[in-house]
């Protein structure tokens, strides 16, 4: 377990040699590159990802598309997977997320099987040159194939996984009627932050988000045999932990602004502390309100979102990511915080267990609060500001908003660390 | 950390070139970047004063931060950043560009004794000195950023508005 740390701790003062060059880390030299990808060893879908990423550092920021660019894109595509038998029609933005460039059309087509003629609503959801989170479209798609049954998850048909006919790395799928929060409310927050549903609403979908993170951390052999991006995880082995840690280290590493004493001493304390996996979960990685829609006619939830921060690995993640403060508010009597806008945490603990026969460890739960404010910490401190800074966004405003919860984050992630040292 | 204030103004100057002036994008989404561009030009105005005071009171916390560290951990090899650091905080002329460079040596020298240090409770003590003062260096940016509505503890927002108004 310790290696993983000595390994950084090596070569630590060489790569802060390295850095000193006018800023690194907006146009790394390949020997930084390495250096950081051989101290950080990570899943080898990930380190494809992020080595992508970094090559790309020094190249041209977000610049503004036109629909027709990025509809052309999209014909390229089916036709290289599907053929040459359809029409797109209606294209049009789509506004959601802090992260992607989304588009949503029809398309008249005779359907992945090749039946009856149809016509069905698409969304493309492509990335940016950079974005707040740098993920795997490839992991993405098999992980959505994966659920598709087990919980609402929107259809996908391709993906272009390298930006070989879209300008950008991309997956197209299913656009899925519903909303996200209630079409009456006032907008006063960004990407589903505080999301408040309503006293009425909140019992019919907090039942709903507890059963759809109960099914998913009951994966079968065939549902995981799908995901073959994922590198294979075992229950008794904290391997898939160090992983995932290494991803965000590195991340660190290479995005962050400057110094923070806070992550060194975190990023200690969760390898030395890394806990064996004894069940494995597909863990959503940001599951919460924002991340799903539904029919405000129906109160169901019609599809569960953005799923790129999917690991294979411990259910406690998703339980503490659902139960942040930061995405939950107080109930109107001024004293019960709400998870997500939905139920108290231990209600939903609770019900949790009594759903899927899984226990809830208070042990474990503490862990996974300092990783998830861990990882939260470096998406908002480091790299929302590194893809801000070099614009690599059609949000940086966006970006450069929300990386201000990351003060919060890091706060409360001081003040856990500060109960377990 | 305080949000850098040339980068705000950056992004939003990106926005509204790239994005609110790209009459094909859409209501929603020019809708939402035009909202938070003011806001966040709003919140840049109201910092823009108080810019050396900030980063006086971060470098401050990382001075202290040091100090306590040093005492835990013989041969820490932070003499030199600290004796740069209590320079400049005497001098008054220091602007925050010179006072931010100090905070981030400290840090970042600090930062590289974190993975050798023991695990005895000498080591301990040390570590439990820096989460104090990054919770107190993290204070500031929070209290910075209270307009922004992130924070929902009304206990902290009473808290951080009285921090904020001693900087802002």
């Amino acid at each position: 377990m310790l290696s993983y740390w000595r390994r950084a701790s090596l070569t630590r003062r060489e790569d802060a040699a390295l850095a000193q060059i006018s800023d690194i880390r907006s146009a790394p030299t390949p020997e930084f590159i390495e250096s950081v990808r051989a101290r950080f060893p990570t899943e080898a879908e990930i380190d494809r990802v992020l080595t992508r990423k970094m090559k790309a550092r020094a190249g041209p920021g977000y610049s503004p598309l036109s629909l027709d660019q990025v509809v052309e894109g999209v014909r390229s595509l089916i036709v290289s997977e599907h053929g040459g038998d359809f029409a797109i029609s209606n294209p049009r933005w789509l506004q959601g997320g802090a992260s992607k460039i989304q588009i949503a059309f029809e398309l008249d087509w005779t359907g992945p099987e090749g039946g009856a003629r149809r016509t069905d609503s698409l969304a493309l959801r492509m990335q940016p040159p950079e974005s707040i989170v740098e993920t795997s479209r490839r992991r993405e798609f098999e992980v959505i194939k994966a659920m598709d049954g087990v919980i609402p998850v929107p259809p996908c048909f391709w993906i272009d996984p390298d930006g070989s006919h879209l300008p950008y790395p991309s997956i197209l799928y299913g656009f899925v009627e519903g909303v996200s929060r209630p079409s009456k409310a006032p907008v006063t927050k960004v990407s589903g932050v505080g999301t408040n549903f309503g006293p009425e609403l909140r019992p019919v979908l907090a039942r709903q988000f507890v059963d759809a993170l109960t099914r998913i951390h009951k994966p079968s052999e065939a549902q995981l045999a799908q995901m073959a991006s994922f590198d294979k995880v075992e229950t008794g082995s904290t391997d898939a932990m160090l992983r995932q840690l290494n991803w965000w280290r590195r991340v660190w590493e290479e995005d962050r602004p400057c110094d923070l004493p806070l992550v060194d001493v975190a990023y200690r304390w969760l390898v030395e502390n890394a806990v064996p996996l004894d069940h494995v979960s597909v863990v959503h990685g940001d599951f919460r309100a924002g991340n799903f829609l539904y029919s405000e006619e129906s109160q169901k939830i019609t599809a569960w979102l953005d799923w790129e921060l999917a690991v294979l690995g411990d259910r406690h993640q998703d339980l503490c990511w659902a139960t942040g403060g930061h995405f939950g508010h107080y109930s109107e009597d001024g004293t019960t915080f709400l998870a997500c806008g939905l139920l108290p945490a231990e209600e939903m603990f609770e019900l949790y267990e009594k759903l899927s026969g899984l226990t809830v460890d208070p042990v474990r739960l503490k862990y996974f609060r300092v990783l998830n404010d861990f990882m939260s910490t470096v998406h908002m401190l480091a790299s929302a500001w590194r893809v801000a800074r070099l614009g690599k966004t059609h949000q940086d405003v966006t970006v450069a908003w929300l990386s201000m919860i990351g003060n919060g984050i890091a706060g409360h992630l001081a003040a856990t660390l500060e109960e377990v040292i | 950390m305080v949000p850098d204030i040339d980068l705000q103004l950056e992004v939003v100057g990106a926005a509204l070139r790239n994005v609110v002036a790209q009459a094909d994008q859409g209501g929603g989404l020019s809708l939402e970047q035009l909202k938070l561009s003011v806001v966040t030009l709003d919140q840049a105005r109201s910092l823009m004063p108080a810019q050396g005071e900030i980063a006086r009171r971060e470098l401050e916390v990382s001075l202290r931060m040091a100090k306590a560290v040093q005492q835990q951990v013989a041969d820490a090899g932070l003499d030199s950043p600290i004796a740069e650091a209590a320079a400049l905080l005497e001098d008054s002329k220091a602007g925050p560009v010179q006072l931010d460079a100090a905070r981030d040596d400290l840090n970042g020298a600090i930062g590289a004794l974190v993975a050798g240090l023991p695990g005895n409770d000498a080591g301990r003590a040390a570590m439990r000195a820096i989460l104090a003062h990054t919770r107190e260096a993290i204070d500031i940016a929070r209290a910075c950023c209270l307009p922004a509505g992130f924070e929902t503890d009304p206990g902290e927002v009473e808290r951080l508005g009285r921090l904020r108004a001693e900087i802002v």
